[in-house]
């Protein structure tokens, strides 16, 4: 099978590049031929302390099959080098927390192509035959996303841990398919503009550039609905775009 | 919509929090919130509660790379001494602080035990650090009035400097009716201070010295035992939406007019209101 995809991302307005906390996987360019091919983008919580490490940890987890156990590991033993000052530490001790989507696309032996999502918490795959969106996962509607999803954290604990809910869903791929990895900010957006406009995967599928990505990020971070709430939130936004072919 | 303004760096909040210092607060809480506060002073239980919620507000704001100056800080003493600042140490007759000067600057840094379940069914003692900014004090009278006007001058400065901002709260915390002269007018005229986000909230919390059962957020006066009770429920402003949903999370009854204001507060009362009032509504 042939796979091309593409990462798109920006920070929030106003904060350094930096200072961005999602993650995807892959980062780069990838245009190949494969058997097999896993991606993810992950979301680091905003009020928690080395989020982004986390949130990159993840994506390379989804993608090498590594457990969760042993991305703790390096998230602790990375973050643990660093002479911090007291409150760093404090915060340390509560973790880093991140949502996390993954796909994991398979060439069928027979005929049927098969594909695997992963996710905990409000990271979205929304996959798109003919320029339709067959299915949205994990959340399916935009009032769906809220401030308090299922996380991951960087330190074991029972309690959370209970609460992780990874959910799954697996399914069939098809020549031509596209999927869409998107952070919340960016998948509420596109599930709202779908509701109503019934034009978003041509949206998400017109982005061919980093510039046509910051323009339609900016309009709509800048666009105020009725409520008086931003269209999209302003958030660290990632879009990561795989398109296959057999 | 009001109470939606992002809070960022570029566009800070402010907490101004204004602390009874008077004689009364030497005494102990109420004998069934006593046990609560350790035997502590309502001074001693409100400096911990104050000095811990400091602390809290600079781990939120701590990233990675540093603290995020999300928000600025004032304490403002009323008591025997008069009304002024109440910050100890570098801070000292500093009135509003960025939260980064806070996280660096604490008066001292005491060790203290903290009891945690062992996760075998035992208790085990853990040492931990606790900054201090704010010692506990308590002479004189009451003069409430004069805070509320002197948190009006410093908030109406700070709103001329970021009018875009989420609205300033101040959290009002006493055990007693006002000495100086009627608060209501003062308070009014704060609550009038407004941003483009809406105005600023002020929520009274009421310390307890007796057994009496805390009212916790009511929607009416209806309730309230005496005239104290109720010009503090008249001063306290209603809810925004955020903080309602918040309570209802709590498991606590909201109403559309229920009011930020606990009357007969045990420590325990205080600590999950300065946790609720202080909450990030939209940190960036």
């Amino acid at each position: 099978m042939h796979v091309n995809a593409k990462t798109f991302w920006l920070p929030k307005s106003g904060n350094a590049i930096e200072e961005y906390e999602d993650a995807a996987y892959p980062f780069e360019l990838f245009d190949a031929e494969v058997a097999e091919f896993k991606c993810a983008v992950a979301d680091g919580a905003t009020e928690t302390s080395f989020a982004g490490l986390w949130a990159q940890l993840l994506v390379e987890g989804f993608a090498e099959k590594h457990p969760l156990k042993l991305l703790r590991e390096r998230w602790n033993a990375d973050v643990r080098q660093k002479d911090l000052p007291w409150y760093a530490e404090e915060k340390l001790e509560k973790g880093a927390y991140a949502a996390l989507a993954g796909l994991h696309l398979k060439k069928g032996r027979g005929k049927k192509n098969s594909y695997l999502i992963e996710a905990t918490g409000d990271c979205c795959v929304f996959h798109v035959r003919d320029n339709e969106m067959i299915s949205s996962f994990p959340m399916l509607r935009s009032e769906e996303f809220h401030n308090a999803p299922a996380l991951i954290c960087s330190h074991e604990d029972a309690r959370v841990d209970a609460q992780m809910e990874k959910l799954s869903k697996k399914g069939e791929w098809k020549d031509g398919d596209t999927f869409f990895l998107l952070t919340d900010a960016i998948a509420c957006w596109a599930l709202k503009r779908e509701e109503e406009l019934q034009d978003m995967t041509n949206v998400l599928q017109n982005i061919e550039t980093h510039d046509d990505f910051c323009r339609l990020v900016g309009e709509e971070r800048q666009s105020i609905l009725e409520d008086g709430r931003a269209a999209m939130k302003n958030d660290d936004v990632t879009l990561l775009c795989v398109t296959v072919c057999t | 919509m009001p109470y939606t303004a992002e809070i960022s760096r570029t566009n800070p909040s402010c907490f101004l929090f204004l602390i009874d210092q008077s004689g009364s607060m030497q005494e102990p809480f109420g004998s069934a919130d006593g046990a609560a506060a350790g035997g502590k002073t309502k001074a001693e239980g409100l400096a911990d509660a104050i000095n811990r919620l400091l602390q809290n507000l600079v781990i939120k704001c701590a990233k990675s790379d540093g603290i995020r100056d999300y928000y600025h800080v004032g304490v403002i003493g009323y008591g025997g001494k008069g009304v002024g600042p109440a910050f100890g140490g570098a801070l000292k007759d500093k009135d509003m602080v960025p939260v980064s000067e806070i996280a660096n600057n604490p008066m001292r840094v005491e060790q203290r035990v903290k009891k945690t379940d062992d996760g075998a069914g035992g208790i085990i003692e853990q040492k931990i650090k606790f900054p201090v900014w704010f010692d506990a004090m308590g002479e004189g009278g009451t003069p409430m009035c004069t805070a509320f006007i002197t948190a009006n001058k410093l908030l109406t400065k700070w709103i001329s400097e970021h009018p875009n901002c989420f609205p300033p709260i101040v959290i009002n915390i006493s055990d007693g009716e006002s000495s100086d002269m009627d608060p209501y007018q003062a308070a009014c005229d704060l609550l009038s201070l407004a941003s483009t986000d809406g105005e600023v909230l002020l929520f009274n919390l009421h310390l307890s010295s007796s057994k009496e059962k805390a009212i916790e957020y009511p929607s009416s006066d209806e309730n309230l035992p005496d005239d104290h009770s109720k010009l503090l429920y008249s001063m306290s402003s209603l809810l925004p939406e955020y903080m309602q949903k918040m309570l209802s999370q709590e498991g606590l009854p909201v109403t559309y007019y229920t009011r930020g204001f606990v009357f007969n507060a045990d420590l325990v009362s205080v600590i999950r209101f300065l946790d609720i009032g202080t909450r990030p509504a939209n940190l960036r």
